[in-house]
């Protein structure tokens, strides 16, 4: 069976400010599985989100992947250029696509 | 139901997840193929766990089982990453801005002693609650259920707030802007508008407090833009621009999100492109059932409570009604205390289970307008509206 694992790696909250009154959220790491590509989608997919948004859009079919992909990048204005993107996309469509619920 | 029946029961979503139990408080550990539940975030108890930056965090099921979602169990549900963690009221204010005679700013405490308060019970839910459901899967947050919630919300009447700025001749539409932002500069702000004569009924207002207390930073601390009947994305949180428009707002959000096909069946076939879209605005009737969770297990002879909650964009629920025999015959649930047109409605009924074997229980829900919950509903590109006859099934031993 494929797992895939959820990690607490960070169990203790972001107090960068220290003070009482500001609320202090927890951080999550989010293993994604290993293959060509990771690197990238750790570098490009969680400057503005967690991967958990990766995650909870497994199995979604590849044209769904190449629209979100798109979308990252048209209307988020995510930088990532032509070729990373394509081997994002070959990433998500390989570990996260209808294969893999 | 035992502990573990509860956990068990949480096997609703499509995903296989399973936890590194020795890292998660031993309550939280689960075997079952579901996200994590986190008890990390802080005004939060127990929550189903998507994302934590932004915090995307779900209602299990089971507490919908009562009129009132508790603040602590209340769906979290942001866009953007950057958002408001600590809010300084002596500077915070409210600006009022754009087509009006006299721009104005306001602290809390003069929303709160300037204007007359007004209180109200309304169902706050996401556009895409019920995503998960849809076959095949649409892209966005997989919820379940769980994308939803009922408070009881204190504030002032928008329409008051204006009406003291001066609303300018020609203004057709009103954008509300919160503190939250995009952690990439260029990504659109989440900015909404809405037509202006919907802002100025009597039932839209700024809400400074949640269930008798004031709003969880999560949940849109200090002020919360509250539109009953409305779907969510309207409900813009932690509000602190307004800005009366002579024509429509356009943005990213507002031209291309929260739009559903503009036909008949608000519906298309899964890969084609709707010919017209609009945008989403009002919630559908439906229920849900709380209890008892999806694979139970109950005794031959022993009565079980059934309950749920039931709502509707604003005629109020009529009947809920539940069939043991899918759907050939149907009994009424007893309907709970009436909090008001836009409140959960609590059900429950007591059955006792006569034979063994699996039993599926649906529920549906019909509103003052005569309009019920379908056995099925056409899929849409956004996921939204789901609210087909809710199902959960038993073991009876
Ligand atoms: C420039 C910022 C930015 C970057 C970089 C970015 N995203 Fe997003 N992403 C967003 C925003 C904003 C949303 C949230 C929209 C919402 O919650 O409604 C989002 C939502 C999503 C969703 C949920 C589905 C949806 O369409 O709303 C998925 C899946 C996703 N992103 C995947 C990715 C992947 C994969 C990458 C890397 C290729 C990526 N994102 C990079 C900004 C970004």
């Amino acid at each position: 069976m494929k797992k895939i694992i959820f990690l607490l790696l960070l169990g203790f909250s972001t107090n960068l400010f220290a003070s009482d009154s500001k609320l202090n959220l927890p951080i999550y790491s989010y293993p994604l599985k290993e293959g060509k590509g990771k690197q990238l989608v750790e570098t490009y997919c969680q400057m503005c989100h967690s991967v958990g948004y990766i995650l909870n859009n497994a199995g979604v079919d590849k044209k769904t992947w190449e629209h979100i992909v798109h979308h990252m990048i048209h209307d988020f204005k995510a930088p990532i250029d032509e070729k990373s993107a394509k081997e994002i996309l070959d990433y998500l469509v390989k570990n996260y696509g209808t294969k893999n619920k | 139901m035992n502990r573990r029946d509860f956990f068990k029961g949480l096997a609703i979503s499509a995903f296989t997840a399973s936890v590194g139990s020795n890292l998660i408080e031993k309550a939280d550990a689960f075997t079952v193929k579901t996200y994590p539940i986190t008890t990390k975030f802080p005004e939060k108890d127990k929550l189903i766990l998507y994302s934590e930056r932004p915090p995307l965090l779900e209602t299990p099921r089971q507490y919908f089982d009562r009129a009132i979602t508790p603040n602590k169990l209340f769906f979290v549900r942001w866009h953007l990453a950057d958002i408001p963690t600590y809010v300084d009221l002596n500077s915070w204010r409210l600006k009022i801005q754009g087509n009006v005679k006299n721009p104005i700013e306001f602290s809390l405490d003069d929303l709160k002693t300037k204007f007359e308060p007004v209180s109200f019970y309304a169902v706050l839910q996401c556009s895409g609650n019920g995503r998960n459901f849809f076959k095949p899967k649409p892209k966005g947050i997989h919820w379940n259920h769980g994308a939803m919630g009922n408070a009881l919300w204190t504030g002032v009447r928008l329409k008051d707030i204006l009406n003291y700025a001066g609303i300018k001749s020609g203004s057709i539409e009103v954008a509300f802007d919160g503190l939250d932002k995009p952690p990439y500069p260029k990504t659109p702000d989440f900015i909404r508008s809405l037509p202006l004569d919907r802002v100025l009924e009597e039932d839209v207002i700024l809400a400074y407090e949640m269930n008798n207390e004031p709003l969880p930073y999560l949940n849109g601390f200090p002020l919360r833009l509250i539109v009953p009947g409305w779907y969510a994305t309207h409900w813009i949180k932690s509000v602190s621009r307004i800005t009366v428009l002579d024509k429509p707002l356009k943005n990213f959000w507002m031209e291309k999100a929260y739009k559903l096909p503009d036909n008949d069946c608000e519906c298309i076939k899964p890969g084609e492109k709707p010919e017209k879209t609009k945008t989403i605005t009002t919630m559908n009737v439906k229920s849900v059932i709380a209890k008892p969770l999806d694979n139970s297990i109950v005794k031959v002879g022993e009565v079980i409570k059934i309950a749920g909650v039931a709502f509707d964009y604003g005629s109020g629920i009529r009947d809920v009604l539940l069939s043991f025999d899918n759907g050939k015959t149907w009994e009424k649930a007893n309907l709970g205390t009436y909090l008001g047109r836009y409140s959960f409605r609590e059900w429950f009924f007591y059955y006792k289970p006569k034979k063994k074997g699996k039993l599926t229980i649906m529920s549906r829900a019909i509103n003052n307008d005569g309009q019920m919950q379908p056995f099925e509903i056409g899929w849409n590109p956004g996921g939204y509206k789901w609210n087909v006859v809710d199902k959960v099934q038993i073991n009876i031993v």
